[in-house]
């Protein structure tokens, strides 16, 4: 420990958080927020969901355009101003108070909705490994289990359990829930690794992802499946196409969804230790590993996965893509499964198979198609690769319970919230309200799904990440005029004829992140999602200028809250 | 004979600006002398121990120390610009920055142990049992310091807040520590309707029934007044200047304003607003806020004086 890590400094009146966040953990609570369900979902359900597309390239032109550029304006807004909080901090300061508090609000709303829904949906992927040991092991009792836990009454109560270990663990401060962020991300970056390895191993092999289909299923299983969607072929919605660059675009906003998450470290800002090398190692180089990532699993899915065409002359499926015009290499097998398991359910798909209901893999979920191309005396490897991914989503939840309670935190801390929710535990360093009250929303985010029936999974919130990112990034771009005292503390000072580098990539980050927006908008149901949405952003308009009215009712300069830093 | 007393406030850590108070007695002929809050600073340096050499940046500027003499002339800079210093290992320091209660504790102990090297300096170099100095803290003062002024009451030195105070000639002085809000959310604030009913219980339990003698010395001063202008801060914290001048916005208590239009005491006094360095008046009552530059090691103050039949003069000074 060198003097030139030691402080030089001490301030009055701290904010109570304690700088224990180093690099690896803030790259992990990007990692184990960004990397979840959304890729390990899309990258099988997209050859279903946007035929047309090839999502590889949505995710390298979103990564590339959007990720990666707000990835990094982000990191250098945080390292600027190292508080927890994160772009609330800065959109505030930088732009505006009231615009920074209402993106801040419609954010955390995804984020508290969103962690509930995850503990719910975690269940499935967690139903799904118990699936695939119990074929893989040929054990009843595991796929019994796999069973109950896919039921409503597992879901609600081991999604509460969930929520409740992880919120009772979160009281414990940053050190300990440090520790257990990197322990689940670890196992979920070998879940990852995992996948990769088996389909980059197993899945080149010529007519590899028919035989372990067959393996499982029986002779001629992966054939039924074929043929009985080319049968289907008239339902509009085969999933069959060409490739299409514009549907590739489109389904960049599922991609953008996948992205949600690789900013998450500048929400920690007032805990990192070293805000500016841990913000460019988490948020930079982890979208960068996080983009491989994106980019390579879905490559290898259809690459495994793509119906031989020997399969197709053998089904009578070649007249019908004549028809269509589509090549035969665009034919997917993830997609026709999914495709019959939407359009006929899983009961028909059962009975097509000739198997009990309950050895029937989920369509949309990697795990399926990667244990099933691993041969039989490799049933640990299978068994191993679904409980790793089984964790994946699970592990989200502490990255999200840690960017919710600090937003709250945040906005407390500048009376704009009740200022209990401030407070920080002395020995534990860990703000306690703000980490019950983000208990209390997830157990909310479980309940409403039990009662909604998952209506309220089905809310498209991307709508309002993209405002909260576009907002940050907009006020990247005009911080270096706006407050040219906090651009002196920038670690990036490079100007481009006279226009400062800072200010360029956070407009362009606003110019795309608005685009995505357009495009989120345009997909937004209007009945469900628009009217949840600007009713929770109308609640939080309300909360701004209620506790606009009342501090300056208390003699409060509001100005002077916002034009200062808060203390670390 | 005249009774000349010394007002002063907001000196925050600096040693230099407390010697100079000290010297007010001397100087000007003080029977009277008072620091009316604000009295602890805002930060301390860590000296690191190298073994054969202290080092500390100041100021963004680094220092090194290589003799004992050298250590305590490094000290003496920190502590003239109303910084604390504590000398440690840099492994020390790591501890104390993760740990939040190490470093109230460090706080505690530093601003303690200046407050008690103070008041040692007060009572050697000033004769009590002749003058009387009253010390009282501030808003920006943690709740720990009122006990080691206490602990100096029984040599002379007078805490203030839990008591009227009755100097020379029937003169009485109340006085009261909080302030309204502050962006900053300082360890002494209430809002406005709540700190009217402190100030109001206070002055009621006073059981002064005439106010031509009573002295209100209220760290916040009255709104709408020449003592409560702040400069108007744009969004880089620089003043907002229009035509030339910086605009000023007012930023005091209109509690403490609507108990001095009512009760009108004979004086208020009053700091905080550290760029309000004047005096004004309110109905009949004659306000004062000696402002503050601290962090230039300046002593602002008022001369007031007293005959026995009311006030005699007050003028501002600066040294």
């Amino acid at each position: 420990m060198g003097s030139e890590e030691a402080p030089t400094l001490f301030v009055r009146r701290a904010s109570g958080l304690v700088r224990t966040i180093g690099p690896f953990t803030a790259f992990m609570i990007v990692f184990t927020h960004t990397v979840g369900g959304g890729i390990h979902k899309l990258a099988v359900i997209a050859s279903y969901s946007s035929p047309g597309a090839f999502i590889p390239y949505s995710f390298l032109v979103t990564g590339l355009l959007a990720g990666l550029t707000t990835a990094f304006v982000y990191a250098v807004m945080g390292s600027m101003m190292p508080r927890t909080g994160g772009d609330y901090i800065f959109i505030t300061r930088g732009l505006s108070p009231a615009l920074g508090f209402i993106a801040s609000w419609g954010f955390w709303f995804t984020e508290v909705l969103s962690f509930g829904i995850i503990a719910w949906y975690s269940i499935d992927f967690f139903a799904t490994a118990l699936t695939a040991g119990g074929i893989a092991l040929k054990s009843t009792e595991w796929l019994n289990t796999a069973q109950w836990v896919a039921s409503a009454e597992a879901h609600w109560i081991l999604g509460i359990l969930f929520v409740f270990i992880f919120s009772v663990i979160a009281l414990f401060g940053m050190r300990v829930y440090g520790w257990l962020i990197n322990i689940l991300g670890t196992l979920a970056i070998i879940g990852c690794i995992t996948n990769l390895i088996i389909l980059a191993g197993w899945g080149f092999a010529p007519g590899a992802s028919v035989a372990g289909w067959n393996r499982i299923y029986g002779p001629g299983a992966y054939e039924k499946i074929v043929q009985k969607a080319f049968q289907m072929s008239d339902n509009p919605a085969f999933p069959v196409a060409s490739f299409s660059w514009s549907d590739t675009m489109r389904a960049g906003i599922g991609a953008i969804w996948a992205y949600i998450g690789i900013t998450a470290a500048v929400y920690v800002g007032g805990e990192l230790k070293t805000p500016t090398t841990s913000l460019l190692i988490a948020q930079v180089l982890g979208t960068i590993l996080i983009m491989a990532y994106y980019i390579t699993l879905p490559f290898l899915v259809y690459s495994a996965w793509v119906v031989p065409q020997d399969v197709l002359q053998k089904v009578g499926a070649m007249p019908v893509l004549q028809k269509l015009g589509v090549p035969p290499d665009r034919v997917y097998f993830t997609a026709l499964y999914q495709f019959l398991m939407n359009q006929l359910g899983p009961a028909e798909v059962a009975k097509l198979l000739g198997v009990p209901q309950n050895m029937l893999m989920p369509g949309g979920v990697v795990v399926t198609y990667t244990v099933a191309l691993l041969p039989h005396e490799l049933a640990w490897f299978q068994v191993l690769n679904a409980t790793l991914v089984g964790i994946v989503l699970l592990k989200d939840i502490p990255a999200f319970f840690v960017v919710c309670s600090r937003m709250i935190f945040a906005w407390a801390f500048d009376r704009f919230f009740p200022e209990v929710f401030a407070a920080v535990n002395a020995r534990f360093h860990s703000p306690h309200w703000a980490i019950v009250l983000v208990l209390i929303g997830g157990i909310a985010g479980v309940l409403l799904n039990v009662v909604s029936g998952e209506w309220l999974a089905s809310v498209d919130t991307t709508m309002l990440y993209q405002f909260a990112v576009m907002c940050g990034a907009l006020a990247a771009a005009v911080l270096p005029y706006l407050r040219a005292d906090l651009y002196e503390k920038s670690p990036l000072k490079v100007e481009i004829a006279k226009v400062p580098l800072l200010s360029i990539i956070g407009a362009f980050a606003f110019a795309v992140n608005f685009y995505f927006l357009i495009v989120a908008g345009s997909w937004l149901n209007i009945e469900k999602d628009l009217v949840m949405q600007s009713a929770w952003m109308g609640i939080g308009a309300y909360i701004f200028l209620g506790f606009l009215i009342y501090n300056q009712k208390r003699g409060i300069d509001v100005k002077t809250i916002y034009t200062e830093i808060p203390p670390a | 004979m005249t009774v000349r007393m010394f007002f002063a406030a907001d000196i925050h850590g600096n040693t230099m600006v407390w010697r100079k108070w000290l010297n007010a007695v001397n100087v000007y002929k003080a029977n009277v002398i008072i620091l009316a809050g604000d009295l602890t600073g805002k930060a301390v340096v860590p000296i690191f121990d190298k073994g054969n050499s202290y080092e500390a940046e100041v100021m963004g500027k680094k220092y090194t120390a290589k003799s004992k003499d050298e250590l305590e002339a490094l000290k003496e800079r920190i502590e003239n610009i109303s910084y604390y210093y504590i000398v440690l290992t840099p492994q020390e320091a790591q501890e104390i920055a993760a740990d939040p209660k190490k470093q109230e504790k460090l706080f505690e102990q530093v601003m303690t142990e200046r407050l008690r090297k103070w008041l040692d300096l007060l009572t050697e170099k000033v004769d009590l049992k002749n003058v009387t100095a009253i010390v009282m803290p501030g808003n920006d003062d943690e709740r720990y310091i009122d006990e080691t002024i206490k602990s100096y009451e029984d040599r002379g030195v007078i805490y203030p807040l839990d008591k009227t105070v009755e100097i020379t000639y029937g003169y009485k002085i109340i006085s009261h520590e909080y302030v309204n809000p502050t962006p900053w959310n300082t360890p002494r604030e209430a809002p406005e309707d709540k700190l009217e009913k402190i100030l109001r219980d206070k002055i009621e339990k006073s059981g002064e029934k005439e106010f031509s003698k009573v002295l209100f010395n209220f760290h916040c001063p009255p709104y709408d007044t020449k003592l409560d202008l702040a400069p108007k801060l744009d969004k880089n914290l620089k003043p907002v200047y229009v035509g030339g001048k910086p605009l000023m916005v007012h930023v005091g208590s209109k509690a403490v304003r609507k108990l001095e239009e009512e009760y009108q005491p004979l004086m208020g006094l009053h700091g905080h607003i550290h760029e309000s360095y004047a005096s004004d008046k309110i109905g009949r009552t004659i306000v004062v806020n000696p402002g503050s530059e601290y962090t230039e090691g300046l002593l602002r103050g008022f001369i007031i004086e007293f005959e026995p039949d009311g006030l005699k003069n007050y003028w501002k000074i600066e040294g």
